[in-house]
Protein backbone atom coordinates (compact mmCIF):
# COMPACT_ATOMS: atom_id res chain seq x y z
CA UNK A 1 0.00 0.00 0.00
CA UNK A 2 1.49 3.21 -0.80
CA UNK A 3 1.90 6.74 0.99
CA UNK A 4 -0.45 8.03 -0.72
CA UNK A 5 -3.18 5.42 -0.42
CA UNK A 6 -2.40 5.60 3.29
CA UNK A 7 -3.35 9.40 3.84
CA UNK A 8 -6.55 8.75 1.56
CA UNK A 9 -7.57 5.93 4.06
CA UNK A 10 -6.58 8.15 6.74
CA UNK A 11 -9.11 11.34 5.29
CA UNK A 12 -11.62 9.02 4.54
CA UNK A 13 -11.99 7.84 7.92
CA UNK A 14 -11.56 11.27 9.38
CA UNK A 15 -14.81 12.49 6.95
CA UNK A 16 -16.90 9.34 8.15
CA UNK A 17 -16.05 10.01 11.66
CA UNK A 18 -16.33 13.55 11.07
CA UNK A 19 -20.35 13.09 9.88
CA UNK A 20 -20.84 11.40 13.45
CA UNK A 21 -19.80 14.18 15.68
CA UNK A 22 -21.43 16.62 13.37
CA UNK A 23 -25.02 14.26 13.81
CA UNK A 24 -24.58 14.19 17.35
CA UNK A 25 -23.29 17.66 18.11
CA UNK A 26 -26.28 18.69 16.18
CA UNK A 27 -23.79 20.77 13.99
CA UNK A 28 -25.57 20.92 10.60
CA UNK A 29 -22.71 23.22 9.35
CA UNK A 30 -20.30 20.20 9.54
CA UNK A 31 -22.58 17.71 8.98
CA UNK A 32 -23.10 18.94 5.28
CA UNK A 33 -18.88 19.49 4.97
CA UNK A 34 -19.08 15.51 4.72
CA UNK A 35 -20.82 15.49 1.62
CA UNK A 36 -21.11 16.82 -1.80
CA UNK A 37 -23.67 19.09 -3.19
CA UNK A 38 -25.10 16.84 -4.95
CA UNK A 39 -24.73 14.03 -2.89
CA UNK A 40 -27.42 11.08 -2.80
CA UNK A 41 -28.56 8.94 0.38
CA UNK A 42 -30.80 5.82 0.85
CA UNK A 43 -31.48 5.69 4.82
CA UNK A 44 -34.22 2.65 4.12
CA UNK A 45 -36.87 2.63 6.80
CA UNK A 46 -35.18 4.87 8.59
CA UNK A 47 -34.50 8.03 6.36
CA UNK A 48 -35.92 7.21 2.96
CA UNK A 49 -33.91 8.33 -0.21
CA UNK A 50 -32.24 11.96 -0.33
CA UNK A 51 -31.26 13.48 -3.54
CA UNK A 52 -28.68 16.90 -3.07
CA UNK A 53 -26.62 17.66 -0.43
CA UNK A 54 -29.65 19.88 1.26
CA UNK A 55 -32.00 17.11 1.98
CA UNK A 56 -29.98 15.07 3.67
CA UNK A 57 -29.04 17.67 5.73
CA UNK A 58 -32.74 18.33 6.43
CA UNK A 59 -33.61 14.61 6.78
CA UNK A 60 -31.07 14.28 9.36
CA UNK A 61 -31.98 17.16 11.21
CA UNK A 62 -35.62 16.70 11.66
CA UNK A 63 -34.57 12.88 12.63
CA UNK A 64 -32.29 13.83 15.41
CA UNK A 65 -33.48 17.39 16.62
CA UNK A 66 -36.39 15.80 18.93
CA UNK A 67 -34.04 12.79 20.24
CA UNK A 68 -32.73 13.77 23.39
CA UNK A 69 -28.70 12.21 23.11
CA UNK A 70 -27.59 9.97 20.81
CA UNK A 71 -24.17 8.32 19.53
CA UNK A 72 -23.04 6.88 16.78
CA UNK A 73 -20.11 4.60 17.05
CA UNK A 74 -18.77 3.92 13.85
CA UNK A 75 -16.09 0.89 13.51
CA UNK A 76 -14.46 -1.91 11.14
CA UNK A 77 -13.54 0.04 8.77
CA UNK A 78 -12.82 -1.70 5.10
CA UNK A 79 -11.66 1.44 2.71
CA UNK A 80 -10.60 0.85 -0.76
CA UNK A 81 -9.13 3.53 -2.66
CA UNK A 82 -9.01 4.07 -6.67
CA UNK A 83 -7.32 6.94 -7.46
CA UNK A 84 -9.60 9.66 -7.15
CA UNK A 85 -12.41 7.59 -5.67
CA UNK A 86 -13.43 5.27 -3.00
CA UNK A 87 -15.76 3.12 -1.71
CA UNK A 88 -16.02 3.07 2.54
CA UNK A 89 -17.83 0.22 4.60
CA UNK A 90 -18.05 0.66 8.21
CA UNK A 91 -20.06 -0.58 11.55
CA UNK A 92 -22.54 1.52 12.95
CA UNK A 93 -23.94 1.30 16.28
CA UNK A 94 -26.52 4.22 16.43
CA UNK A 95 -27.75 5.01 20.22
CA UNK A 96 -30.54 7.69 20.63
CA UNK A 97 -31.93 8.47 23.71
CA UNK A 98 -34.83 10.49 24.91
CA UNK A 99 -36.18 10.18 28.79
CA UNK A 100 -39.59 10.21 29.35
CA UNK A 101 -40.53 8.19 25.91
CA UNK A 102 -43.56 6.20 26.99
CA UNK A 103 -42.49 2.59 26.06
CA UNK A 104 -38.56 2.76 26.83
CA UNK A 105 -35.99 5.93 25.99
CA UNK A 106 -33.43 4.00 23.88
CA UNK A 107 -33.42 3.07 20.92
CA UNK A 108 -30.10 1.63 19.09
CA UNK A 109 -29.69 0.44 15.20
CA UNK A 110 -27.31 -1.71 14.63
CA UNK A 111 -26.20 -1.61 11.06
CA UNK A 112 -23.86 -0.98 8.05
CA UNK A 113 -22.84 2.29 6.01
CA UNK A 114 -21.70 1.87 2.24
CA UNK A 115 -20.18 5.09 1.10
CA UNK A 116 -18.56 6.14 -2.39
CA UNK A 117 -16.59 9.14 -2.11
CA UNK A 118 -14.55 11.71 -4.10
CA UNK A 119 -11.63 13.26 -4.04
CA UNK A 120 -12.20 16.66 -4.27
CA UNK A 121 -10.72 20.58 -3.90
CA UNK A 122 -12.05 20.40 -0.11
CA UNK A 123 -10.63 16.91 0.37
CA UNK A 124 -12.77 13.91 0.37
CA UNK A 125 -16.27 13.87 0.43
CA UNK A 126 -19.10 11.25 0.28
CA UNK A 127 -21.07 11.45 -2.88
CA UNK A 128 -23.59 8.56 -2.23
CA UNK A 129 -24.32 6.53 1.32
CA UNK A 130 -26.42 3.75 2.07
CA UNK A 131 -27.74 2.53 5.31
CA UNK A 132 -28.47 -0.73 5.69
CA UNK A 133 -29.86 -1.84 9.08
CA UNK A 134 -29.28 -4.91 10.32
CA UNK A 135 -31.13 -4.91 13.91
CA UNK A 136 -33.17 -2.70 15.37
CA UNK A 137 -33.43 -3.12 19.90
CA UNK A 138 -35.51 -0.45 21.70
CA UNK A 139 -38.33 1.52 21.22
CA UNK A 140 -38.80 2.86 17.84
CA UNK A 141 -41.21 5.48 18.69
CA UNK A 142 -37.39 7.05 20.42
CA UNK A 143 -36.69 7.72 16.45
CA UNK A 144 -39.64 9.12 15.35
CA UNK A 145 -39.37 11.74 18.55
CA UNK A 146 -42.44 11.09 20.89
CA UNK A 147 -41.94 11.86 24.14
CA UNK A 148 -44.78 11.95 27.27
CA UNK A 149 -45.74 15.79 26.24
CA UNK A 150 -46.27 15.14 22.36
CA UNK A 151 -47.65 11.70 22.66
CA UNK A 152 -51.51 12.00 21.58
CA UNK A 153 -50.73 15.30 19.98
CA UNK B 1 6.86 24.02 14.59
CA UNK B 2 5.19 21.64 12.82
CA UNK B 3 2.16 22.57 10.79
CA UNK B 4 0.43 19.25 10.65
CA UNK B 5 0.31 16.01 12.18
CA UNK B 6 2.16 13.10 10.32
CA UNK B 7 0.56 9.67 9.50
CA UNK B 8 3.06 8.23 12.02
CA UNK B 9 1.75 10.32 14.72
CA UNK B 10 -1.91 9.56 13.75
CA UNK B 11 -1.08 5.78 14.27
CA UNK B 12 0.49 6.03 17.39
CA UNK B 13 -2.23 8.20 18.92
CA UNK B 14 -4.59 6.16 17.88
CA UNK B 15 -2.19 3.72 19.29
CA UNK B 16 -2.38 5.02 22.74
CA UNK B 17 -6.35 5.52 23.48
CA UNK B 18 -6.27 1.76 22.10
CA UNK B 19 -3.14 0.35 25.01
CA UNK B 20 -5.43 2.43 27.54
CA UNK B 21 -8.78 0.69 26.73
CA UNK B 22 -6.62 -2.91 26.45
CA UNK B 23 -5.04 -1.78 30.09
CA UNK B 24 -7.87 -1.08 31.83
CA UNK B 25 -9.67 -4.19 30.45
CA UNK B 26 -7.05 -6.44 31.05
CA UNK B 27 -5.87 -5.01 34.06
CA UNK B 28 -2.50 -4.40 33.29
CA UNK B 29 -1.70 -1.33 36.43
CA UNK B 30 2.17 -0.53 34.34
CA UNK B 31 0.85 -0.59 30.87
CA UNK B 32 -1.97 1.84 32.13
CA UNK B 33 1.02 3.93 33.70
CA UNK B 34 2.72 4.19 29.84
CA UNK B 35 -0.42 5.80 28.60
CA UNK B 36 0.31 8.52 30.53
CA UNK B 37 3.18 11.32 31.32
CA UNK B 38 4.52 11.83 35.08
CA UNK B 39 2.78 14.94 35.27
CA UNK B 40 -0.96 13.65 33.77
CA UNK B 41 -3.97 15.08 35.92
CA UNK B 42 -7.83 13.98 34.69
CA UNK B 43 -11.28 14.71 35.33
CA UNK B 44 -13.43 11.39 35.06
CA UNK B 45 -16.72 13.06 35.47
CA UNK B 46 -16.84 15.59 38.25
CA UNK B 47 -13.86 13.97 39.97
CA UNK B 48 -10.60 15.80 39.84
CA UNK B 49 -7.32 13.42 39.71
CA UNK B 50 -4.42 15.31 40.62
CA UNK B 51 -1.56 12.95 39.12
CA UNK B 52 -0.70 10.01 37.62
CA UNK B 53 -0.78 7.66 40.68
CA UNK B 54 -4.16 8.85 41.24
CA UNK B 55 -5.47 8.13 37.62
CA UNK B 56 -3.97 4.67 38.01
CA UNK B 57 -5.42 4.35 41.24
CA UNK B 58 -8.78 4.65 40.77
CA UNK B 59 -9.18 3.31 37.37
CA UNK B 60 -7.68 0.10 39.46
CA UNK B 61 -10.20 0.63 41.95
CA UNK B 62 -12.75 0.76 40.09
CA UNK B 63 -12.73 -2.13 37.63
CA UNK B 64 -11.22 -4.37 40.42
CA UNK B 65 -14.16 -6.40 41.21
CA UNK B 66 -15.86 -6.55 37.57
CA UNK B 67 -16.02 -9.90 35.73
CA UNK B 68 -17.03 -8.65 32.45
CA UNK B 69 -15.45 -5.21 30.74
CA UNK B 70 -15.11 -3.43 27.75
CA UNK B 71 -14.06 -0.22 26.67
CA UNK B 72 -15.18 0.50 23.27
CA UNK B 73 -12.86 3.61 22.15
CA UNK B 74 -13.90 4.90 18.38
CA UNK B 75 -14.80 7.81 16.41
CA UNK B 76 -11.36 9.35 17.08
CA UNK B 77 -11.10 12.63 15.84
CA UNK B 78 -7.00 14.31 16.28
CA UNK B 79 -5.67 17.65 15.43
CA UNK B 80 -2.52 19.60 16.09
CA UNK B 81 -2.83 21.91 19.08
CA UNK B 82 0.69 23.74 19.08
CA UNK B 83 3.25 21.30 20.22
CA UNK B 84 0.21 18.95 21.68
CA UNK B 85 -2.29 17.14 20.18
CA UNK B 86 -5.73 17.01 21.02
CA UNK B 87 -7.95 13.94 20.93
CA UNK B 88 -11.43 13.16 21.32
CA UNK B 89 -12.87 10.35 21.26
CA UNK B 90 -16.26 8.07 21.72
CA UNK B 91 -16.50 5.64 24.46
CA UNK B 92 -19.21 2.53 25.00
CA UNK B 93 -17.91 1.04 28.49
CA UNK B 94 -19.66 -2.48 30.10
CA UNK B 95 -18.94 -3.93 33.19
CA UNK B 96 -20.91 -6.91 33.96
CA UNK B 97 -21.13 -9.26 37.11
CA UNK B 98 -21.37 -13.13 37.71
CA UNK B 99 -23.76 -12.17 40.64
CA UNK B 100 -27.08 -13.57 41.26
CA UNK B 101 -28.85 -11.96 39.80
CA UNK B 102 -26.40 -11.01 37.14
CA UNK B 103 -25.30 -7.11 37.32
CA UNK B 104 -23.97 -4.59 34.37
CA UNK B 105 -23.40 -1.42 34.30
CA UNK B 106 -22.56 0.72 30.95
CA UNK B 107 -21.40 4.04 30.06
CA UNK B 108 -21.98 5.80 27.04
CA UNK B 109 -19.73 9.18 26.82
CA UNK B 110 -15.86 10.64 25.49
CA UNK B 111 -12.63 11.58 25.90
CA UNK B 112 -11.11 14.82 25.50
CA UNK B 113 -7.27 14.36 25.58
CA UNK B 114 -4.55 16.56 25.55
CA UNK B 115 -1.96 14.55 24.25
CA UNK B 116 2.21 15.39 24.57
CA UNK B 117 5.10 13.89 22.60
CA UNK B 118 7.71 12.82 25.41
CA UNK B 119 11.34 10.86 24.48
CA UNK B 120 8.79 7.84 25.13
CA UNK B 121 6.49 8.48 22.48
CA UNK B 122 3.13 10.31 22.43
CA UNK B 123 1.93 10.35 26.51
CA UNK B 124 -1.71 11.37 27.84
CA UNK B 125 -0.98 14.73 29.73
CA UNK B 126 -4.70 15.53 30.72
CA UNK B 127 -7.52 13.08 30.17
CA UNK B 128 -11.19 14.49 30.15
CA UNK B 129 -13.84 11.52 30.16
CA UNK B 130 -16.84 13.31 30.02
CA UNK B 131 -20.17 13.29 31.80
CA UNK B 132 -22.05 10.36 30.31
CA UNK B 133 -24.06 10.93 27.80
CA UNK B 134 -26.07 8.36 29.17
CA UNK B 135 -25.45 5.33 31.63
CA UNK B 136 -27.71 2.32 33.06
CA UNK B 137 -26.98 0.06 35.73
CA UNK B 138 -26.40 -0.41 38.71
CA UNK B 139 -22.81 1.72 39.38
CA UNK B 140 -22.79 0.69 43.06
CA UNK B 141 -20.85 -2.48 42.34
CA UNK B 142 -17.83 -0.64 40.76
CA UNK B 143 -15.01 0.02 43.54
CA UNK B 144 -13.32 3.31 44.77
CA UNK B 145 -15.12 6.42 44.22
CA UNK B 146 -16.67 5.33 40.98
CA UNK B 147 -19.29 3.46 43.12
CA UNK B 148 -20.93 7.05 44.18
CA UNK B 149 -20.93 9.01 41.10
CA UNK B 150 -20.23 9.67 38.01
Amino acid sequence: MTTSVLKDRQEIEDVLVAYTHALDGREWDKLAECFTPDATTSYGELGGSNANRDEIVDTCRQALEPIGVSQHLVSNFAIEVDGASATAVCYLNGFHATEDTPGGEVCIVYGTYRDRLVRTDEGWRVSHRELEVGWVEGNLAVMSGATATTEGV
Amino acid sequence: MRSALLQEDRREISDLVVRYATAVDTGDWHLLETCFTADATALYGRLALDDRDAIVEHLRSAVAEVDGIQHFVTNQQTSLDGEDATSVSYLYAYHGWRSEPPRSFYIRGGYHDRIRRSPEGWRIVYRHRLEATWSKGDRSHLGGRAAHSD
